[in-house]
């Protein structure tokens, strides 16, 4: 048996040794987690059962020359036998003798003050009694002492066992918690949201990638993707799609076609439509993270334009320890798997599931413009600009290289992560666009640079060299716009949406306006567009402000969204197709501007009345010259050409704000003097000089 | 004398029997300790020849057993050091050099060893239920 007990001990150690090499560097890391309570369970198992074999060879050698046995009721059945001897010598003997014989079994007499007590007996009889008495008392006690040590020793002996025993019964139920737990089982067989295990049902909350990736979390939360769900505009913008047309289709899809791609891994978690997402046993906050770190870091699937407006998208997201990234040696830490997949090789690929926005109307598996509801084709006129020789990706202008340095710099060295990793390629997490958080920008808004160098880089601006010609009390140039900068349409995104627009003011010698287009009146004031507010009937044009009329020579490369559509028909019928072969979008008779994007509706082309032109968004590279004719007073004069720039047009926002509650929180209406204008170009030339 | 032979019969601590008793090879066999298992002489009894040295004190027999070398400790020492620092080994080298390995559980060595530590585990579950089952047969079979 003595065999197997040392068997046993050393495959417990090896056990521990083997435990250790498992959990590597992760032991020493004071986290709470299934590992490091297995890891506490086995340690102090393993400790007591080592302790308890050591106890058994220290104690019993100290012990034996005390006690002798551990049999407590021996010593407590000598001490009663001697009790009883004690009691029979006792029996008929004087008071003085039964007195003495209290005495000495009550305490240990001095030898003197016993000598005096046996020689005050008369009866040599008693005198030599009374030597017994004593012997059996001595006797006696040492029974009693020895009875207290055995408990003792006993108590050392048997207290490891008491932790160990249960210890090891606990050690099962651990180790299947430790397994299941860190495989995420529960997550991986579970549908998304059936449980609330690590935050977002087997995903990691954004905050979690803070305590290594603080720079990124930085970027990140201040980014328009971490506020896709808290965005007063998206917010209002969907409720009132949820409410009007989307609560009422088929969900998840077409139902959560907007919060798919704002949060898709939140929409899958609570099935839900409506903003802000809520869910019992999960924290808001994590389900309104927007998109957030793992909507790409878990993302395993391909790349498919405007798939992730459906619940395709969501379903390739990948619940587990398991990050992916664009790093091929990765370093080992303690929070997470690394790994990198083809798509986060090429991310700009997983850019596009998104940044195209359309919906198959017909159901016949192809999206077609005109006939189905494309809403952003972002994606699509990257490839335009990729094809004519662009070599710029989404990364380039929106994820530029920052640093090199670690990509988990905070991370503690070896505890939180392995090694000193190389310096990598770190690329910035703000996304920095055209849009920011309308609620915050007064406070805080930190991208504002980024974002004015992004679209000032955008386009060239001049006065076409062809000259200037002034007729009679007017003046006529041409000013052309060039995409330099994008490697997609400008505008872009939901164009519709967007305000880039030519401001031309023409200014006499002391500096009085004397003619100008797409001049506001005041920041928050709108542009006098003649097909918002020459639409008969539109509901739009009432949310206008600042104009006493339309400008009929106003640029811009806004798009109209509509509430129905038609594709285009040529005056004998025919399908029109425009230079790519592609139908095209037209407004039917008596469909309006709206500003929700119904599903039937769709996007269409603004006309300019002064030349009949069209003002399509710029291609990349694309030049587009619009001539003007403006009065003119007195010489010299200025000619003031400046290309401007709103993320949301003013009456857009009204007309949002008109359809919410009263109660309805966020209100848009206070926020639209929060809107910024950006000059992205200008230039400048004075006419007829002396 | 009241200790039984073998030193401490009927007397283990609780749970303490079988092969946690206490080995008798370390502390001097299973004779009756010194002042123990009789009663001290009565005052006044002179006293006797001194214990251990001359011809009239009968020397007491060496009940100890010898031990096999299974059933000593250092072999099992020796394994554990040589098995952990073998394990140790083959661990540092996946994960040092020019391609490491994260020092991490999710790894294929680190997973090869929580197997090992799950199987080495549930070996001593195996000796534990055994040493269990052996001591309610023991106690069973003395009337417990």
């Amino acid at each position: 048996m003595m065999m197997w007990l040392w068997l046993h001990v050393a495959l417990g150690l090896i056990a521990l040794v083997a435990a250790v090499l498992h959990a590597g560097w992760s032991v020493l890391v004071p986290r709470f987690s299934s590992g490091t309570v297995l890891f506490a369970i086995f340690f102090l198992l393993v400790g007591s059962g080592v302790v308890w074999r050591i106890a058994y060879r220290v104690i019993p050698p100290r012990a034996a020359p005390k006690i002798g046995n551990y049999s407590a009721a021996g010593s407590v059945g000598r001490a009663e036998l001697q009790l009883g001897e004690v009691e029979k010598l006792s029996a008929g003997r004087s008071p003085e003798f039964r007195r003495i014989k209290d005495w000495v079994l009550g305490a240990e007499p001095p030898p003197e003050a016993f000598a005096q007590a046996v020689a005050s007996l008369p009866d040599p009889a008693e005198r030599a009694a009374i030597g017994e008495v004593l012997a059996l008392a001595q006797s006696r006690r040492r029974a009693l002492s020895r009875w207290v040590l055995q408990g003792k020793y006993t108590r050392a002996l048997s207290r490891w066992r008491s932790l160990h025993v249960p210890l090891t019964l606990l050690l099962v139920p651990a180790l299947v918690v430790h397994v299941v737990g860190a495989t995420y089982l529960p997550a991986k067989v579970l549908p998304v949201g059936s449980a609330p295990t690590d935050g977002l049902s087997g995903f990691a909350k954004a905050q979690e990638c803070k305590s290594c990736h603080a720079t990124a979390y930085q970027q990140w939360a201040t980014s328009m993707h971490a506020h896709a769900l808290t965005s007063p505009v998206t917010i209002v913008q969907n409720n009132q799609l949820v409410r009007l047309e989307l609560g009422k289709k088929a969900s998840p899809d077409p139902q959560q076609i907007c919060v798919n791609c704002h949060a898709p891994l939140a929409a899958a978690v609570t099935g839900d439509a409506t903003l802000p997402f809520s869910a019992v046993g999960y924290d808001d906050d994590a389900l309104n993270e927007g998109v957030t770190c793992v909507v790409c870091h878990q993302f395993t699937g391909g790349s498919e334009p405007g798939s992730a407006g459906f619940s395709k998208y969501r379903d390739d997201l990948q619940p587990g320890p398991v990050m992916y990234g664009s790093l091929g040696d990765p370093v080992g830490n303690s929070f997470h798997q690394s790994a990198t997949n083809a798509i986060h090789k090429a991310p700009q690929q997983m850019c596009r599931n998104c940044h195209n926005v359309h919906y198959d109307r017909n159901n016949d598996g192809r999206i077609e413009k005109a006939t189905d509801l494309v809403l952003q084709s972002t994606d699509e006129e990257h490839q335009e600009y990729v094809a004519e020789g662009g070599r710029g990706t989404c990364l380039t202008c929106h994820m530029p290289l920052r640093q090199k340095a670690r990509a988990a710099e905070e991370a503690i060295i070896p505890l939180e992560q392995d090694r000193e990793a190389p310096a990598r390629v770190v690329h910035d997490h703000s996304f920095v666009g055209v849009d920011y958080p309308l609620d915050e920008v007064k406070k805080r808004d930190p991208h504002r640079a980024d974002r004015e160098k992004l679209l000032r880089g955008a386009a060239k601006l001049e006065i076409d060299p062809s000259g200037v010609a002034a007729v009679g009390g007017t003046v006529s140039f041409k000013v052309n716009i060039t995409n330099v900068g994008a490697g997609h349409n400008l505008p872009t995104g939901f164009a519709f949406a967007r305000q880039m627009w030519l401001e031309v003011v023409v200014t006499d010698p002391g500096g009085v306006v004397v003619g100008s287009s797409g001049k506001l009146a005041n920041n928050d004031a709108d542009l006098c567009d003649a097909s918002t507010i020459d639409d008969a009937g539109s509901v739009m044009a009432r949310h206008i402000k600042g104009c006493d009329a339309s400008d009929p020579q106003l640029v811009s490369f806004q798009a109209k969204l509509v509430e129905r559509t038609e594709p285009l028909r040529d005056k004998n019928g025919a399908l029109a197709r425009n230079d790519k072969g592609e139908l095209i979008t037209s407004q039917p008779e008596g469909a309006e501007e709206t500003f929700l994007q119904r599903l039937d509706g769709g996007v269409v082309l603004r006309e300019r009345p002064f030349d009949k032109q069209k003002m399509g968004t710029i291609a990349p590279n694309d030049t587009r010259s619009f001539s003007y004719r403006l009065p003119v007073r007195g010489r010299p004069a200025t000619l003031t050409v400046r290309l401007m720039f709103r993320n949301l047009p003013a009456y857009f926002l009204r007309a949002l704000a008109a359809g919410q509650q009263k109660d309805e929180d966020p209100q848009l209406g206070p926020l639209v003097p929060n809107l910024q204008l950006v000059e992205m170009a200008s230039v400048k030339q004075q006419l007829f000089a002396r | 004398m009241t200790a039984a032979a073998g030193g401490h019969g009927g007397g283990f601590p609780p749970g303490g029997g079988g092969p946690f008793a206490p080995d008798p090879s370390q502390h001097g066999g299973y004779g009756a300790p010194p002042g123990y298992g009789a009663p001290p002489p009565p005052p006044g009894t002179p006293p006797g020849p001194p214990t251990g040295s001359g011809a009239s004190v009968r020397e007491r027999p060496d009940l100890r057993r010898r031990l096999q070398l299974l059933e000593r400790a250092a072999p099992w020492v020796v394994v554990v050091v040589l098995t952990a620092s073998a394990l140790a080994a083959v661990m540092l080298a996946v994960t040092t050099g020019d391609d490491p390995e994260p020092f991490r559980g999710h790894t294929g060595p680190a997973l090869l060893m929580a197997a090992l530590a799950v199987g080495t585990t549930l070996l001593t579950l195996l000796y534990s239920c055994a040493s269990a089952r052996s001591r309610r047969r023991s106690a069973t079979a003395a009337g417990r």
